[in-house]
């Protein structure tokens, strides 16, 4: 079995024994079983998803955006910005959130230095919460 | 002594009290402020730690690693960006005017470096124009909450003022929380990340828990995707976040408690006010009664 751990500079936001984990590479999709080889691997806005046992089809998903990867001795931890359970997500404050940025963005030019960033900042995150979120909806129904 | 004297008095010890009320709970937010910002001080350490783990496994006796990333080659110049922590509001006691000398320090010990700033704070806008350090951006409304979005904004700014060589460096300098007593205003270079200053924090840090930090750890043969270079250009950023979060939440705790402590003493004076004040008034209200009694004695002795 797996440990792994996934923080962010908050919090922890899952620790436990899992049988199987997909992590979102800047390579691609890859899978970590028990005993893979030492890794090490950066990772880019998408989900983490995890089983907790090996005939378990109801997978888990977390919502993470840029971060890394580190696996040995069956210890996995993921170092992420963000990361959420995708049932944590509100997608329509997540909607309402981006719409808002967006608005304005709009008025870019009479915006300071800080503004724009914190714009841009928050529009990345939402837009990636919105989209798993709305995926594991759909799937749902 | 006038005959309003009395009156004079017991008006001041109402608005002593009223003025020390206010200190009490401004003293009680404060605390309550400050625990916040310790509680997640400790709970963003597993972070930290398990950065720092991969970082050390990655540039440990590897000076070619350390020289191929952006973020921990030092370089030549001398253009310097301070990111400046302070308050948004006063009444913290000596905690600004220790900031502002650490900065004054700071910049007499580099004379002849160029300066600019980031600051957060609006306290922290006052010193960068009382030193005349330019300002490449100023945070004044996110005191009250260190939101991930918040710091990605000042983050963001840090980084294209150094990716894009504006400046050759960045530092932080705020103020260290090390317990409710004592703030010590810290300067940390963050941009090249100084490694020798990020084992001083995780030592610090282990010294307030209360345990040794642990150096040695076995070497690993990682498999790295998608290669070492940029596997070490994705960790440095986001220890240089945590590093900024950790510089943001002590600096809360240090100001909260500085405000605490300087609230406590403005209450503890007003009582000691109120005290002396209503034995003014009593010696006062005596002398009253006994010129009253006086008067009337004397108007007795007259009519008898």
């Amino acid at each position: 079995m797996i440990q792994l751990s996934v923080n962010t500079p908050e919090r922890n936001v899952f620790a436990g024994e899992v049988y199987e984990v997909l992590l979102p590479t800047t390579e691609g999709e890859v899978g970590i079983l028990p005993n893979h080889t030492p890794y090490l691997a950066a990772l880019k806005a998408g989900e983490v998803s995890i089983r907790r046992k090996k005939e378990d089809n109801n997978w888990q998903h977390l919502v993470i955006s840029l971060g890394i990867a580190e696996f040995s001795d069956n210890e996995l931890t993921v170092l992420s910005r963000s990361a959420e359970k995708v049932e944590e997500i509100d997608l329509d404050q997540a909607k309402q959130a981006r719409k808002e940025a967006e608005e304005l963005m709009k008025k870019k030019d009479r915006l300071n230095v800080e503004e724009v960033a914190s714009l841009t900042a928050r529009m990345e995150r939402e837009l990636t919460r919105i989209r798993v979120s709305e995926k594991y909806r759909r799937r749902k129904i | 002594m006038s005959i309003n004297s009395g009156k004079i008095i017991k008006q001041r010890i109402k608005s002593v009290l009223v003025t020390s009320k206010m200190t009490k709970a401004m003293q009680m937010i404060a605390a309550v402020n400050m625990r916040k910002a310790v509680d997640r001080k400790v709970a963003a350490r597993p972070f930290t730690y398990a950065a720092w783990k991969i970082l050390a496994h990655l540039v440990r006796d590897d000076d070619e690693a350390v020289k191929k990333s952006v973020y921990l080659r030092e370089r030549e110049g001398n253009k310097t960006l301070i990111v400046l922590l302070a308050s948004n509001r006063g009444l913290c006691g000596g905690f600004h005017s220790n900031l502002e000398r650490r900065v004054r320090q700071y910049m007499n010990k580099y004379e002849g470096r160029e300066f600019s700033a980031i600051v957060i704070g609006r306290k922290g806008e006052k010193i960068a124009k009382k030193l005349s350090i330019p300002m490449v951006a100023s945070f004044t409304n996110l005191e009250s909450t260190i939101t991930r979005a918040n710091r990605t904004a000042i983050f963001q700014v840090m980084q294209e003022e150094f990716l894009n060589k504006k400046v050759d460096r960045v530092v932080i300098i705020y103020t260290d929380h090390m317990n409710t007593m004592t703030q010590v205003p810290r300067v940390r270079q963050v941009m090249p990340l100084n490694i020798t200053d990020l084992q001083d924090i995780l030592e610090i840090i282990a010294r307030k828990e209360g345990r040794e930090a642990d150096k040695n750890q076995s070497k690993i043969d990682y498999l790295m995707e998608p290669n070492k270079a940029q596997v070490v250009d994705e960790v440095v950023p986001l220890l240089i976040r945590a590093h900024l979060y950790h510089a943001l939440l002590e600096n809360k705790a240090a100001s909260e408690s500085a405000r605490m402590m300087a609230m406590q003493k403005a209450t503890d004076a007003a009582e000691e006010m109120v005290e002396t004040l209503t034995l003014a008034y009593n010696q006062v209200r005596q002398a009253k009664i006994t010129n009253e009694i006086a008067e009337i004695a004397a108007s007795k002795a007259a009519l008898e």
